[in-house]
């Protein structure tokens, strides 16, 4: 890659972040560093030490540090203010850590960054392991939200289908369903046993009053963003008489591959439930594998 | 009941502050506050009472209202046009508006009596000859006649102006009149003097009124809203006398809604600031023993009267003849063609 | 063997199937019939949609009972519908162009519903070409466009829709939205046109159309705006709307600030009104559902044998019953009137629940009159259990027996593991509720654990006159305590753990609000679901101390004096 490598990253409280960002500035050559804050988010465990923490590493390394402040809660204002930020400045390499970025953010800084003609590089660092709590990994789920000039184009007369790509709060995909009442639901699961995968992401816990909604079930490697999205581009092929909407909620690296399926089919829509509490802990460690890729468009 | 600043007071400071600067809209507002604090330290509107006390309520309560009702006519000071003294002026009418009423109600309109106590309370009346005469004047015009002796009390209010500034006098007199008019309600009225039959037989069937109306002003949807709750006794069935007073009260609101709404068709011919009050709707709620009655009864409303072209329109030019001759008195043509007959040309 | 109960959404139910089932409900139904705008207040499951469903025109139509077909034509509306889910309107600062694409996108839906209507009819009218030709071709005037000529009128219109839709929707996601703008649809330019033209159509010649928003709570705040602006129009006499939605406090503002009003501009009507007086018609009215369904499906008893009250709970009530007598018979040695009966009739039940075996379980709750109250007057509260009781009883019995009565010990478990959810739900309230915080969660689950305990006090009191009083208002409401009183009171409502009704205050004409507690949260805790139509205040400040410290809530045996002040408004 080129010297001139800018990094978005997200201002986190998990350990991912720190050990993440040391690792990408281990191994990779970059010039200046956009670390986006959610103010409203400010407030969780060790977010104050993080920033700290990664204004001294910049400091050392001499890496330019850019605050980016958003709000998680005011979608309608982050990207008012994403539109303005990316009419001023032009990118060329970009790699965005996607860690710790909320979904929703992966996928508007994947449409600005397009219309900037930036070229993309995403990487992905796994945790040691996940909250186990029984609360969960986010609660208190708020409505879903279509993405801004992302919410597809609906065809009166079709039915609904919602592309499910689960994850490990139930809640967060029963909202969606209720919100929404398709007429089917396709759950992708995750495979293989990590994070007890198996156990906490059986997907379907269909609560009663989803009786009539037909439900299939797919079996997908998120990690795996080539295949995820050819699972994805047949999935969207077989349902072409039905509209669709796509969200993701397993592994963060389905942020990617649905964004994927999008641009190549821009009929379809993308939806987030945002959650309004998440886990203190959420996760620990960093695993010892990444995941790392470009975005071809 | 002590004063409390109405919302119009509060957006008429903070206008003529955005409009004449801090200094002079301070002063402007000052010179307001200190006459309306001077009639109500002397607690004069309270006092009406005593020389007429079978009126409805015309307390400070009753002069917040009009103030308010008149905020909500109006809706925006500078969306309506209406300059720093318009607003200025308009609030010291409706302060002085009634004021006649401690002399007695006949006659409380004229501008002498409004005069008399306007210069009893202004400090250095002599000072406020322009003031004096625009407030005397535009109070004047809410109801009675006019100087011409006609009940079109609007029709002579012309533009006026104080230091050199224009003041809308039409456009305000006519706010104030159809403000006062919307200014109904329970607070205008004792239930328990009306239960007891406490006030005279001629002003009861007024107070009767102000505590069953509830009168809204919905400037967005260009509308007035009256709601009545008529409220009747478990026996109204056997009782006659009750049912007769029921009667007579669903009379006098009909008598009194047709009116508000020629207020409004009426105001609105001066004012610009009402024409967007395209109808009034009038809805009657009953309950029995204070417990809703399910009827379900659409509103009355009253729509503003306009011509459609071809309908009821003159049939032939003998009825237009006849439209004419029985609206315009000087007009009749036969004599109009008796003078041509007998007028002379002189040859020179 | 079909379970009668299963209770389907009312959407995807056949229409003959949905004839044959459906109760009309006489106390409101008049109105949907009548040309006034209607506000169908309702939480979910109390039958807003299968209302409206029954009015729309696809099933009126079939209705042998309807004679005139055509007098009312109802259009339903759903607004769950993704379209009226997009955002980009939100983009624009200027609230004219926000109102302009969203005023936009429900006329598409209007009209798609529109055709969809006429098209369920499947040629039921006959529409003459030189009348489809002459719709078409003021239309394709009134809308700038040409409408492809295919088989029917209405498939024209839709697939000119279809392409609308389509466009307007590739023009909001693309870089210059502003485009949008130049030829947006409104209310005025093509829902009042196309009305108008349809009753060309000779049989629609003296047709009322009624639009049927259902469950608007779904749509955005400006959505709603847009709709009310709309029903504040002055002429009722080519449509009318019936809006139905679960939302406790509906918006009335429109979208120019003003405000529509109940009784000028719609007629409201609360679904839940029927059932805290005392003659209350909703009674009736489920053991109509009931012995319906046991007919279809050839069930040949009546509702009270189908569900037995259980011995042990007759005995229990009749004990109550003969102490209540002797109580009196004590307390009023020459009694007049009715004094010994309205002394029964108020400690009656009390006593029985009072002098209960502590160490025996709760008690058997079954019965017709039991269910009725535990649904606390929601339609889909009264069959889902039915349901799970009748697969229950299925289960305990061979396949090929009819059951012909649901065994008050299966009544008394199904009744049990519904509460027992129901408390699931308030622990879990978080996760129910949008926007409920962790700290709110807990102040519910506070309070309304204290609120049992209150009750269980209460019927223990033997000196209190309402006993079983289970409704309640909140008094002497500090300015200070009124945000937070109403956040968790409005959370409540949102999650029907509470419904609402109003009272009046006779002596000083002040309305107030009356609380009603779900009573399915009631016999988990072996209380009484049947209640007393009375109710007990609880101060403002014992209100908040109860929710964020957990403190019990006083309890005063002489509080009730008070009540008589008090008239619930009907």
């Amino acid at each position: 890659m080129s010297n001139d490598i800018t990094l978005f990253t997200v201002l986190g409280w998990e350990q991912r972040f720190l050990l993440g960002t040391n690792h990408i500035l281990e191994n990779y050559k970059i010039h200046n560093v956009y670390l986006i804050c959610f103010t409203d988010y400010l407030h969780m465990n060790n977010m104050n030490e993080n920033f700290i923490a990664i204004e001294e590493l910049m400091k050392e390394k001499s890496i330019e540090l850019k605050i980016i402040k958003l709000e998680y809660e005011d979608s309608i204002s982050n990207w008012k203010k994403l539109d303005v930020f990316f009419k001023d400045i032009d990118f060329d390499q970009v790699l965005i850590n996607i860690t710790t970025f909320p979904r929703e953010t992966i996928w508007t800084f994947l449409f600005f960054l397009r219309t900037n003609g930036a070229c993309i590089s995403y990487i992905y660092y796994k945790p040691d392991s996940y909250d186990k709590s029984e609360g969960g990994l986010t609660k208190n789920h708020k409505s879903p939200r279509l993405l801004f000039k992302h919410s597809g184009v609906f065809d009166i007369d079709k039915k609904l289908v919602i592309f499910i790509i689960t994850g490990f709060d139930h809640n967060r995909t029963n909202v969606l369903i209720e919100h929404y009442e398709p007429s089917k639901v396709v759950y992708l699961s995750q495979k293989g046993e990590q994070f007890e995968n198996m156990k906490r992401n059986c997907g379907l816990c269909p609560k009663t009053g989803f009786e009539n909604i037909l439900i299939d079930n797919v079996a997908i490697d998120s990690y795996n963003i080539d295949e995820s999205c050819k699972i994805l581009k047949e999935l969207i092929e077989n349902h072409r008489d039905y509209n669709i909407i796509i969200t993701s909620q397993g592994p963060k690296t389905s942020a990617i591959s649905t964004y994927l399926a999008y641009l190549n089919n821009n009929n379809i829509a993308l939806a987030y439930v945002p959650a309004r509490e998440f886990s203190g802990e959420y996760s620990f460690g960093i695993g010892n594998r990444y995941i790392v890729g470009n975005i071809k468009i | 009941m002590s004063w409390n600043t109405t919302k119009y007071e509060k957006a008429m400071k903070d206008y003529l502050i955005a409009k004449l600067g801090e200094s002079e809209g301070e002063i402007l507002y000052t010179d307001y506050e200190s006459l309306r604090n001077e009639l109500i330290k002397d607690n004069f509107f309270r006092e009406i009472k005593i020389n007429e006390p079978f009126l409805s309520d015309h307390s400070d309560r009753h002069i917040m209202d009009v103030q308010n009702r008149a905020y909500k006519l109006i809706g925006d000071f500078e969306g309506q046009g209406l300059s720093a003294i318009d607003v200025y002026c308009l609030a010291l009418m409706i302060l002085f508006h009634d004021v006649g009423n401690i002399f007695g109600r006949n006659g409380h309109d004229s501008i002498p009596r409004i005069a008399e106590v306007y210069n009893q309370y202004r400090t250095m009346p002599q000072n406020y000859g322009e003031e004096r005469r625009v407030i005397t004047s535009g109070a004047s015009a809410h109801s009675g006649k006019s100087r011409a002796g006609c009940k079109d009390t609007l029709k002579y209010i012309t533009k006026d102006s104080i230091k050199e500034e224009e003041v809308n006098l039409p456009e305000l007199s006519a706010i104030l009149r159809f403000a006062d008019e919307l200014a109904e309600g329970q607070h205008r009225t004792c239930s328990f003097l009306i239960d007891k039959g406490l006030y005279d037989e001629n002003s009861m069937i007024y107070h009767k009124y102000a505590s069953i109306a509830e009168i809204r002003v919905d400037r967005a949807l260009g509308r007035i809203v009256i709601t009545y709750t008529i409220n009747v006794s478990e026996n109204f069935n056997e009782n006659e006398e009750e049912q007769k007073e029921i009667i007579d009260l669903i009379h006098f609101s009909f008598y009194r809604a047709i009116k508000l709404d020629q207020e409004r068709r009426y105001t609105k011919y001066y004012s610009s600031i009402l024409l967007p009050f395209k109808y009034v709707t009038v809805l009657y709620k009953f309950e029995k023993n204070y417990t809703p009655l399910d009827f379900d009864i659409k509103p009355i409303v009253f729509e503003d009267k306009y011509p459609v072209p071809g309908v009821d329109f003159v049939k032939d030019p003998e009825q237009a003849k006849n439209e004419i001759e029985k609206n315009h008195p000087d007009f009749i043509l036969e004599d109009i063609i008796n003078l041509l007959r007998i007028a002379k040309i002189e040859v020179i | 063997m079909k379970n009668p109960f299963v209770f389907d959404r009312p959407n995807t139910i056949e229409v003959d199937e949905f004839i044959k089932y459906y109760i009309k409900d006489n106390t409101y139904t008049r109105f949907l019939e009548s040309t006034r705008n209607i506000v169908l207040i309702g939480v979910r499951g109390s039958g807003k949609t299968s209302t409206l469903r029954y009015y729309s025109l696809p099933v009126s139509f079939h209705n042998p009972s309807i004679q005139d077909k055509f007098k009312l034509v109802g259009v339903h509306i759903p607004c769950k519908q993704p379209l009226l889910g997009k955002r980009e309107y939100l983009l624009y600062d200027d609230q004219n162009k926000q109102n302009v694409v969203v005023e936009h996108f429900l006329c598409i839906n209007i009209l798609t519903e529109i055709c969809n209507t006429f098209l369920e009819l499947h040629g039921e009218i006959s529409i003459s070409v030189e009348i489809r030709d002459d719709i078409l071709a003021n239309l394709g005037y009134i809308f700038d466009t040409e409408f492809k000529n295919v088989s029917s009128l209405f498939d024209s219109i839709k697939l000119f829709i279809n392409k609308e839709a389509n466009s307007s929707q590739r023009k909001l996601n693309n870089e210059n939205f502003e485009s949008f703008i130049d030829y947006a649809l409104t209310f005025n330019n093509t829902i009042i046109p196309l009305l108008e033209q349809i009753k060309k159509i000779p049989e629609l010649r003296n047709s009322h159309f009624s639009l049927f928003f259902d469950d608007i709570q779904d749509l955005g705040d400006i959505h709603q705006r847009i709709i009310n602006s709309w029903i504040a129009f002055r002429d009722n006499k080519l449509f009318s709307f019936k809006i139905a939605t679960a939302a406790t406090k509906p918006i009335y503002i429109t979208s120019n600030g003003g405000l529509i009003l109940e009784g000028h501009d719609f007629v409201r009507i609360d679904l839940t009104k029927g059932l805290f007086n005392k003659n209350s018609e909703f009674s009736q009215f489920a053991k109509d559902v009931i012995q319906k369904r046991l007919d279809i499906a050839g069930i040949d008893t009546t509702v009270d044998e189908f569900l037995p009250l259980s011995e042990t709970l007759r005995d229990d009530l009749e004990k109550g019953k003969q102490k209540a007598k002797e109580l009196a018979e004590q307390k009023y040695p020459n009694s007049t009137g009715t004094q010994i009966s309205d002394y029964v009739s108020k400690y009656a039940r009390a006593i029985s629940f009072r002098e209960r075996n502590s160490k025996a379980n709760i008690p058997t709750y079954s019965g017709f009159e039991t269910l009725v109250d535990i649904s606390t007057g929601v339609i889909r509260n009264l069959l889902n259990p039915l349901y799970f009781m009748y697969e229950k009883e299925l289960s305990l019995n061979s396949p090929c027996d009819k059951i012909l009565k649901i065994n008050p010990n299966t009544q008394k478990d199904v009744i049990k593991t519904k509460s027992d959810d129901f408390w699931e739900k308030i622990r879990n309230i978080d996760s129910e509720l949008d926007n409920c915080s962790k700290d709110l969660a807990k102040q519910i689950n506070n309070f309304y654990d204290q609120l049992i305990d209150y009750l269980k006090r209460r019927l223990k009191d033997e000196k209190i006159s309402e006993p079983r009083a289970l409704n309640f208002i909140i008094s002497e409401i500090e300015p200070e305590m009124e945000e937070k009183i109403n956040e968790i009171i409005d959370a409540s409502l949102k999650s029907t753990l509470l419904y609402e009704r109003t009272i009046n205050h006779k002596a000083t004409g002040k309305k107030l609000p009356l609380y009603v507690p779900n009573r399915m949260m009631l016999p988990t805790h072996g209380l009484d679901p049947h209640g007393q139509y009375s109710h007990f205040s609880i101060k403002g400040k014992d209100f908040l101390a109860t929710a964020i410290y957990n403190k019990s809530l006083p309890f005063f045996a002489e509080e009730d004096s008070n009540i008589s002040q008090l008239k619930l408004d009907l």
